[in-house]
């Protein structure tokens, strides 16, 4: 019998194993690298806000405010010839900021006034993407960057170069989100989900226990805006609307708050179904709303969430009637 | 070093919620090495004082004193961690975290609140200290439950755990006999005169039985104000506290 640990180490080799070999078989297969990439940079989205979610229990509906910041720098900087390792750099940095900021003051308040607070907020950002012209374009985006290139002089020309680096960076960002996960903070941080009041009790500052976790999440949120512009080059207001909120609590809900993975089986599910049922209907979001309501009523702790509480009680079964 | 034989003490508390005044002025001494219990009727303000003292409620006006320190304006979680534990009248648990995980997280507060890197299993020191604690309250067997599927009072039994995982130099305990039977109320009255070895206890609590065998000092509180504060033996023979609340429960 294999323990736990090895199997883990297991699973994941596996799946890098299978990743790292996509874009050799892809050109076979209905999931294209373009397609797979998008997949990475909405999983470590949703992976960001189910931190907040799913482990502290915190509803954002705000996130595109932190996604779209490390969006807009990457594409600015890096029109403007700065190298992309310190755009990147940059739209961590100032996603940080803004999620340091709005978690100060929205976390004055819980519950709804909290998810109120951080969706206006996360709206004065897109106003100000749409009014300041001059720096952003409005509307019409930031379009018809240079060629996309590391400073280190590894060019991002294709998508299967755009896939291994996005592989690359949203491995190591998992890994970050694991580590942290599993420290001692990361078990503060189910406490204070499980029962606040009791975790201030215990002696803990939930204030800034909330708000540390809120500024992990937006940190790894502006990540993946960052790794947005790098795979599609180009970056428009509808990133920071609030319909990307929206995006990325469906996309963790399908997959399962509080699952590590979920969010990644979320985005799977969610962008293969956008872009295979828009191929054939105009109105795909109808199909989806109506496969999230299905979600939501049948199996309330989403696809990976159901899928593993299944095998659990399986196992347990299985050992009490051996 | 002054050395203070006095642990908790209030001076002149009160506390109002709007017109209603909860506790009123209320002076009140815990020792060093005490065991005293809270009474009164209903609504005599005790769980107010309670949230007083630990620190989920800020006095309207008066002094509340920790070993010689005002701790007036210091949230919960400070209190906490100078060394005021407390238990809830209502079960107060982690529900989806498993019995050791309730108590770890616990023992963990007073060392590594902002470590993000290392692995939590790696603190031997802190898990040994959950184990220490989960064979004394007697769960170590179901330590791997989650604390939702344990029974109503291994319930109860993990939220003194939990609080005495924080390292408390005073437990305040609210009703910790509320909902149990009365072979149950005797455990816990043994359990509680056990820990009262080595950790001050302030109790608040309905059943007489309990409070008189296991206080050494008990404090009636009406409406908000202190009636009467002896031992188990006056107050029993006290009559402005027989008024009040007990002649129906002890005469």
């Amino acid at each position: 019998m294999m323990n736990q640990k090895t199997k883990a180490i297991y699973s994941v080799c596996l799946v890098l194993g299978i990743l790292l070999l996509w874009p050799l078989i892809s050109n076979f297969l209905p999931l294209s690298n373009i397609l797979l990439s998008e997949i990475l940079v909405f999983g470590l989205f949703g992976a960001a806000f189910n931190l907040a979610l799913g482990y502290t229990g915190v509803l954002s509906l705000g996130h595109a405010a932190y996604f779209g910041i490390g969006a807009y720098t990457t594409a600015l900087c890096y029109n403007a010839g700065v190298p992309l390792e310190l755009c990147i750099l940059f739209g961590i940095l100032l996603g940080t900021a803004a999620g340091m900021l709005i978690g100060f003051l929205a976390f004055r308040g819980s519950g709804a006034y909290f998810a109120i607070t951080t969706l206006a907020m996360s709206m004065v950002f897109y106003y100000i993407a749409c009014l300041w012209i001059s720096l952003t374009n409005g509307h019409e985006g930031i379009t018809g960057l240079p060629k996309m290139e590391l400073f280190i002089g590894i060019p991002l020309h294709s998508f299967v170069q755009k896939y291994y680096f996005i592989l690359f960076v949203v491995g190591i960002a998992t890994y970050g989100l694991w580590r942290l996960i599993n420290s001692p903070f990361g078990k503060v941080l189910l406490a204070v989900r499980e029962n606040e009041q009791r975790a201030l009790t215990c002696g803990y500052n939930v204030f800034w226990v909330k708000w540390c976790s809120f500024v992990f999440s937006s940190a790894f949120s502006a990540l993946a805006g960052c790794l947005f512009v790098v795979l599609f080059e180009i970056c428009d207001t509808s990133i920071l609307y609030w319909h990307m909120s929206g995006l990325v609590l469906v996309i963790t809900l399908f997959g399962g708050t509080g699952r590590f993975m979920g969010p990644f089986v979320g985005a799977l599910v969610f962008l293969l179904m956008k872009d295979k049922l828009s191929l054939y209907v105009e109105h795909w979001e109808f199909f989806t709303g109506a496969f999230f309501v299905l979600i939501v009523l049948v199996l309330p702790m989403g696809i990976l969430g159901s899928i593993t509480e299944t095998l659990k009680l399986r196992a347990h079964k299985a050992k009490t009637t051996a | 070093m002054v050395s203070h034989t006095v642990i908790l003490e209030t001076r002149n508390v009160t506390k109002d919620f709007g017109g209603l005044r909860a506790v009123n002025e209320v002076d009140f001494q815990l020792n060093r090495g005490e065991l005293m219990s809270i009474i009164g009727p209903n609504g005599a303000g005790k769980t107010t004082f309670f949230n007083l003292l630990s620190g989920h409620l800020r006095p309207s006006s008066g002094e509340i004193l920790f070993m010689g320190k005002n701790v007036r304006k210091m949230p919960a979680y400070e209190r906490c961690r100078l060394g005021i534990g407390r238990s809830f009248q209502l079960t107060n648990i982690f529900p989806d975290l498993t019995t050791f995980e309730n108590v770890r997280v616990a023992a963990q507060s007073r060392k590594r609140t902002f470590s993000f890197w290392s692995n939590w299993s790696k603190y031997k020191d802190v898990n040994e200290k959950a184990y220490e604690i989960l064979n004394r309250i007697g769960l170590y067997e179901k330590r791997d439950h989650p604390a939702s599927t344990l029974a109503y009072g291994e319930q109860r039994y993990l939220e003194i755990g939990i609080t005495l995982a924080t390292d408390p130099l005073v437990l305040l305990l609210d009703e910790p006999t509320s909902g149990m039977s009365p072979e149950e109320s005797r455990q816990v009255a043994d359990f509680v005169k056990e820990l009262s070895q080595d950790v001050d206890i302030l109790l608040v609590e309905h059943d007489m039985h309990f409070v008189m065998t296991i206080s050494d000092k008990v404090t009636c509180l009406e409406n908000g104000t202190v009636i009467a504060c002896d031992s188990p033996a006056e107050i029993r023979n006290n009559s402005r506290v027989q008024s009040c609340y007990l002649r129906e429960k002890i005469c």
